[in-house]
């Protein structure tokens, strides 16, 4: 016997283990992802307008089309579909999020069974076939894919260069999820919500049709209530916090839109966090912090970790969350425990104000208007440790709460005349009536 | 049995005076250790600001913050205000030391001098001032060790009240009597110090401690504690051990020994008599005991331990 104990990778691990970590939105999101890359490695400073990447999908096929520059044939050759990055690649000079060398392999094997890839660049061209089944059928020490046909020492025109995927033979479970319209919307969401940021800079994201918009999450920021803002270098990744008063929505603070949102390269990876994760405490942590309560529905913090080594960023390996021991976001969640504590006790003062005598400063708060928190918004926000409502300046009329105690039938017979449906209301209508009657 | 005047001193809050020159005696060990002068004071200075004018007096401290929770009576502070140095910051300890910034440009002195009983906010501050202080730089707490009740079992059960989910269920029931209260409020400090403080060290790699400086006790009134030291690393802990601060000064601790500052009721007659004979011994005392006219040998003790720090006063008005 040789003394060798077999510990080397079998291609059916690839192919159905590591699918299981995602979800399909996740693996159509990689997709973009990677389209995105192409984007940032072409224009600089986010300026993306004109560029489109087109989604498309039903039941028998899903097809992902881009003009982001393409992928070169080294490049595709050599590293895009190796899995696992080699040791040897060195680091982009953009902020990408493709790191991990597994991200568009593994989305593909979520989807289907057979992939064509073409792509051009400004001097190369390549199309790529594969059928997984006859791949995995294949010897376990061939891992290797190869081009249907390539092409070098091109000079193709603008409007060629892009990259275009389908697969088709789609795995069973996904086909129908494909069909279904509640997926569609999901999907759109999702979208919307981790790469916003990138739409906002100008990027088309097009889904069955469906032009995507992006959001980004606003912030009180004016003369009296500025967000808390601290920005850092830590190592190769720089780091800005931002926390403040979200806008009211109509009339009230959304709390499903409360807590922490973190961006790794644009990307976000943690949605409205209320729980120890960031700075709350939960079932998990209860040494630190405060549980989330609908008081704290206008809380907002943000945090973005920018890195042109995306692999030193504290992402896990599907970029849907953190890596939650690494030190880099460790050291952040310091800072923001602290900048937490700033902004919860403004909170508190907000609605102990209102409790105590209400002076009209929750009102006044909940009037002003918010600022999108765009890269450029983000970058005008000044570093910052101090908010309070000391510096707020009243603009709305105080107000008072007046009880009283009326027979119900009364009070019945008067909703019905008024057409109001609560005692809140006739309370309210009958004081407006006085006033306009007798004042 | 003792008369009223064992029981009640009539001058006004000496212990507190005691402690600050105290504090004034460390800080200047300390500012001969390190060898740099640069210093910011952050108190709670209240209308009076004691502690603000010895300070600035005592070692020229021109950055001096000042923390107070009474927004409402601004114009009031701002009227007592003794100093044009002291800025003032309206809020609670909680609310503003998480807003105050620049703690790596200078030695920190902060005195967060609490007149309620130890609750979790304290433990809060505590947490955001060793996530931010520097080594070198030094902080204090004071706040009141009594709590309600008789029995220990009445007493932990204010206890917990007041410290929620920072209370320690390994802590004894008979820890919970008057007198060993400080040590628990000490180990729930001690705990939320090196808490944070591992914390920082685990993501920066770094080797800070803290060494305590002190844990009095004393009571003007209430009882009270007060408990704190300073942020170091391997050369400051160092210098500090070959300094032996510990030995020349007798108020200052660095484990669970306590000082109590405990100011026997003597008369200024009989004080001038007990300087002009110290020190003391109790042989000499035994020997002598005629001259000291039934001053208790344990009088002389207690005041021996402080006289140096004794506010000698003496009535007398200012007309403005």
């Amino acid at each position: 016997m040789d003394n060798i104990v077999k510990a080397s990778p079998t291609k059916e691990f690839f192919v159905n283990m590591l699918v299981r970590d995602i979800l399909l939105k996740q693996a159509i999101i990689e997709l973009i992802d990677n389209s995105i890359d192409g984007a940032r490695s072409i224009r600089e400073n986010n300026q993306y307008s004109g560029l489109k990447i087109i989604v498309k999908f039903d039941n028998s096929k899903f097809v992902i089309e881009d003009n982001c520059g393409g992928i070169p044939l080294d490049v595709a050759a050599n590293y895009a579909f190796r899995f696992g990055r080699p040791k040897t690649v060195e680091s982009s000079d953009t902020e990408t999020t493709g790191i991990f060398g597994i991200g568009m392999k593994r989305a593909l094997f979520k989807i289907g069974n057979n992939f064509s890839i073409h792509s051009t660049t400004k001097t190369t061209e390549f199309q790529l076939n594969l059928n997984v089944k006859e791949w995995l059928s294949k010897d376990d020490g061939d891992w290797d894919f190869s081009f249907s046909s390539y092409n070098e020492n091109m000079n193709n025109s603008e409007e060629l260069l892009g990259t275009k995927i389908e697969v088709t033979d789609l795995n069973l479970e996904i086909a129908s999820e494909l069909s279904s319209e509640e997926f569609e919307k999901e999907v759109i969401e999702h979208i919307q919500r981790r790469v916003g940021l990138d739409i906002a800079y100008g990027i088309a994201i097009i889904i069955n049709d469906k032009t995507l918009v992006g959001n980004n999450i606003s912030l009180i920021d004016n003369e009296e209530i500025k967000p808390v803002k601290e920005e850092y270098q830590d190592g190769e990744i720089k780091v800005k916090i931002l926390s403040g008063i979200a806008p009211r929505e109509g009339k009230t603070y959304p709390p499903e839109k409360a807590g922490w949102y973190i961006y790794c390269n644009g990307r976000l990876v943690v949605a409205a966090d209320k729980t120890s994760l960031t700075t709350w405490k939960d079932m998990e942590n209860k040494s630190s912090g405060i549980v989330f309560h609908n008081n704290y529905a206008g809380f907002r913090g943000i945090v973005y970790f920018n890195s042109k080594h995306p692999e030193k960023l504290p992402w896990n390996t599907t970029k849907t969350g953190l890596d939650e021991t690494s030190l880099v976001y460790l050291r952040a969640r310091e800072k923001m425990l602290e900048i937490f504590k700033i902004v919860k006790n403004i909170l508190d003062d907000i609605r102990k104000n209102t409790e105590d005598k209400d002076d009209g400063i929750e009102e006044t708060i909940a009037i002003m208007q918010g600022t999108e928190m765009t890269i450029e918004n983000v970058n005008k926000v000044k570093e910052n440790r101090v908010v309070s409502i000391k510096n707020v300046s009243v603009i709305t009329v105080p107000n008072v709460t007046i009880n009283y105690k009326k027979p119900k039938e009364e009070a019945e017979e008067l909703k019905k005349v008024l057409g109001v449906k609560s005692y809140r209301e006739v309370g309210e209508k009958t004081f407006e009536y006085y006033k306009d009657a007798e004042c | 049995m003792p008369g009223s005047d064992q029981k009640i001193n009539y001058q006004v809050r000496p212990a507190k005076s005691i402690e600050r020159k105290m504090l004034c005696d460390l800080i200047r060990e300390i500012q001969l250790i390190r060898a740099d002068g640069a210093m910011r004071y952050i108190g709670l200075g209240a209308k009076y600001f004691t502690d603000f004018l010895l300070l600035h007096n005592e070692f020229g401290i021109t950055d001096m913050i000042s923390i107070e929770a009474e927004k409402e009576r601004q114009i009031r502070y701002e009227f007592n205000k003794p100093l044009k140095c002291i800025q003032m910051w309206y809020g609670t300890t909680n609310e503003v030391l998480p807003q105050i910034d620049g703690f790596d440009e200078k030695m920190n002195l902060i005195w967060l001098d609490y007149d309620n009983s130890f609750e979790d906010t304290m433990l809060f501050d505590i947490e955001t001032i060793c996530r931010n202080l520097n080594v070198g730089s030094m902080f204090f707490v004071s706040c009141n060790y009594s709590f309600r009740g008789e029995k220990p079992s009445e007493k932990m059960e204010s206890f917990k009240n007041n410290v929620g989910d920072f209370f320690d269920e390994k802590i004894e029931k008979n820890n919970y009597t008057s007198k060993k209260m400080p040590i628990v409020i000490k180990k729930l400090i001690d705990n939320q110090i090196n808490k944070t403080i591992d914390m920082r060290n685990r993501l920066d790699q770094g080797h800070i401690e803290y060494l305590q400086l002190l844990f009095l006790t004393y009571k003007d009134g209430a009882p009270m504690m007060t408990i704190g030291g300073i942020l170091v690393d391997g050369v400051l802990k160092e210098k500090i051990r070959n300094s032996n601060l510990f030995d020349k000064y007798l108020f200052m601790s660095c484990d669970d020994h306590i000082f109590a500052i405990d100011i026997p009721k003597l008369t200024n007659k009989e004080i001038q008599l007990i300087l002009k004979n110290l020190p003391v011994t109790e042989e000499d005392f035994l020997e002598h005991e005629q001259k000291f006219y039934g001053i208790e040998y344990e009088e002389i003790c207690k005041f021996q331990k402080i006289y140096r720090y004794y506010p000698y006063y003496s009535e007398g008005f200012f007309n403005t």
